[in-house]
């Protein structure tokens, strides 16, 4: 598989207002993603995943290093990475069908056109009959169904999402993994998606990347063997709760490093 | 207050299946509908009463005053000034005063309320001289803006611009600087310029603050129109007001006043219906919750 993302000794601060010094979240990160590849991150709360996504996006500078994106240098937010934000980002004056193309608009796509285009996405995250509904017509879950098919339209290199799910109920959001999986069956984009859930990342990943507490770096890497298409079910079967195990002991460690080291911070 | 619990409106159907988004939305705006009948009926039957006591109290006791007006003196009155003309050319000249301040006044307010958000330096270098005029008692300046640009249409139209421009101007500031900025990052990371920012995000999302600060202005400017007058005119339902008094009239007072009132309340609740126009999400997402 050819190299699709490459991050090359990655170093990020931010200077805190107290101290007026840098506080490094990321030291020397390496990592290298392959085309069509899914990555999974998982590691203790505040360690820099969100960070490293919106990095990744352009959305925020960084300090050295290098991030290649089919080899070109990463400079700015565009329409080649899809970003799926953690919380609703959806704005509440547009309705469904309007909030999916606004990728489309910003870059001159006429509007009769963006919305015959956004039929397919409407389709594919299974919104159909929503189109003119508003965002506060719609459960959590359809919300971040549009979220989805936002950053899908615009047809990116790479897909970043954020703990999409984070803020949905247990059901809604195994249907919602199941569904992802089916959508990228279809799409096949290379995908960096960050959870928390150790069990979300097993199930969704080719490979769970875990972080360590910041600064962060990367911990293991651990390919998930599991075949696919995959079930919902693949999450009873031992070869799945083996891997569950190995990364929760590591992350386990982490977290009890991080919540030493900064007494009184949320786990 | 009569029977108070009964007005609460039950709680509406919540409901996402697949198409009863629709309906029960209609439904939902077809009840208040039938409140709001009955609630104007009441509120007219109260102002009926209001008037026949008046009348009454008038002929009973006043009699004869210049101070105060019967509603009978207040339709003769009109009566008279209707037919000549009179009173048509006071409306038009007040109300044509009052757009063009109040028009200028949104032309300038939005986009300078919007510039100091996008401009910390120009920010700064305006705030304290927004402070400092919008604390000037406009009734105190008047006469001078009068003097400096005679007694016709600018001088007023420019008080009223004094008075209406600053809750535009300090709406738009607000309702701009409170975007939740995960909008602007959702636009960003999309690739969208700056200017998008504004246009597709920014005021879009500030709209109904800024739709309440074109509500507040009116008033402010109706006041504008009114002060304007006394100080120099010729013609206007300040001037109206101005000279009744001088020569103790105070019926045409009276109806120079209800015209004020109804051209003022008529302008805000019209704004009202375009902001809950322009900006459903915001009026149902308060409803739904
Ligand atoms: N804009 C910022 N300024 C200063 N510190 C920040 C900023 N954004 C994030 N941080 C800090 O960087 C660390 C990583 O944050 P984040 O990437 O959100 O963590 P995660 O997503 O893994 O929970 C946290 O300690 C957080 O406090
Ligand atoms: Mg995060």
């Amino acid at each position: 598989m050819p190299t699709k993302l490459e991050i090359k000794d990655l170093c990020k601060g931010f200077t805190s207002l107290r101290s007026e010094q840098s506080l490094p979240v990321f030291s020397g990160l390496e990592l290298r993603v392959a085309e069509n590849e899914f990555i999974c991150i998982v590691g203790p709360s505040g360690c820099g995943k969100t960070t490293f996504l919106r990095i990744l996006d352009g959305l925020i500078p960084f300090d050295s290093g290098e991030i290649l994106l089919d080899g070109q240098r990463v400079i700015k937010p565009g329409i080649d990475k899809g970003f799926v934000f953690q919380d609703s980002s959806l704005l509440p004056w547009r309705t469904v069908v309007d909030n999916i193309i606004l990728g489309l608009e910003l870059h001159g796509t006429p509007r009769r056109e963006a919305r015959a285009r956004a039929r397919h996405y409407v389709e594919l995250v299974g919104l159909r009959g929503f189109e003119n509904h508003y965002p506060y017509e719609l459960s959590g879950g359809m919300q971040q169904r549009v979220n989805l098919a936002r950053a899908l339209i615009i047809e990116p290199q790479v897909l970043l999402m954020d703990e999409p799910f984070a803020s949905l109920d247990a059901q809604t959001r195994e249907i919602m993994q199941l569904e992802l999986l089916k959508t990228w069956g279809g799409t096949r984009k290379t995908v960096l998606f960050v959870t928390h859930q150790i069990e979300e990342a097993v199930y969704l990943a080719d490979r769970v990347v875990v972080f360590s507490s910041r600064p962060a770096t990367i911990k293991a890497e651990i390919p998930i063997e599991l075949t696919r298409p995959r079930p919902l079910a693949v999450k009873r079967s031992p070869q799945f709760l083996a891997y569950i195990d190995r990364i929760w002991s590591m992350i386990e460690a982490e977290v009890r490093r991080s919540m030493l080291e900064q007494p009184g911070a949320e786990v | 207050m009569p029977d108070h619990a009964s007005r609460v409106p039950a709680p509406a159907p919540l409901s996402l299946a697949a198409g009863s988004g629709a309906r029960s939305r209609r439904r939902a705006r077809r009840r208040p509908l039938g409140r709001a009948w009955s609630e104007a009926l009441k509120g007219g039957a109260s102002i009926a009463g209001g008037i026949v006591l008046w009348q009454l109290v008038f002929d009973l006791f006043i009699k004869h005053s210049i101070f105060v007006a019967s509603p009978a003196q207040i339709v003769r009155a009109f009566l008279l000034l209707a037919p000549s003309g009179e009173l048509w050319l006071h409306l038009r000249t007040s109300g044509v005063e009052f757009l063009n301040g109040y028009l200028l006044a949104v032309a300038v307010g939005i986009p300078v309320g919007a510039l100091m958000v996008a401009n910390a330096r120009l920010n700064n270098w305006l705030t304290p001289w927004i402070a400092f005029i919008y604390s000037t008692p406009r009734v105190a300046v008047a006469p001078l803006l009068i003097v400096w640009f005679g007694i016709g249409l600018w001088s007023k139209a420019l008080i009223v611009f004094l008075g209406a421009v600053f809750p535009v101007i300090l709406n738009t500031y607000t309702g701009v600087t409170q975007v939740p900025l995960n909008y602007l990052e959702v636009v960003r990371s999309l690739g969208g310029s700056r200017p998008q920012l504004f246009i597709k995000v920014l005021l879009p999302a500030a709209l109904p603050t800024i739709m309440t600060g074109l509500r507040l202005a009116v008033g402010r400017g109706v006041i504008g129109v009114v002060v304007a007058e006394w100080y120099g005119a010729n013609a206007g339902l300040g001037y109206l007001v101005y000279f009744s008094a001088q020569v103790f009239q105070p019926a045409p007072i009276y109806l120079a006043i209800f015209f004020l009132v109804l051209f003022g309340y008529g302008a805000f609740a019209l704004l009202g219906f375009v902001q809950r126009r322009l900006a459903p999400w915001h009026t149902q997402r308060l409803e739904a919750s």
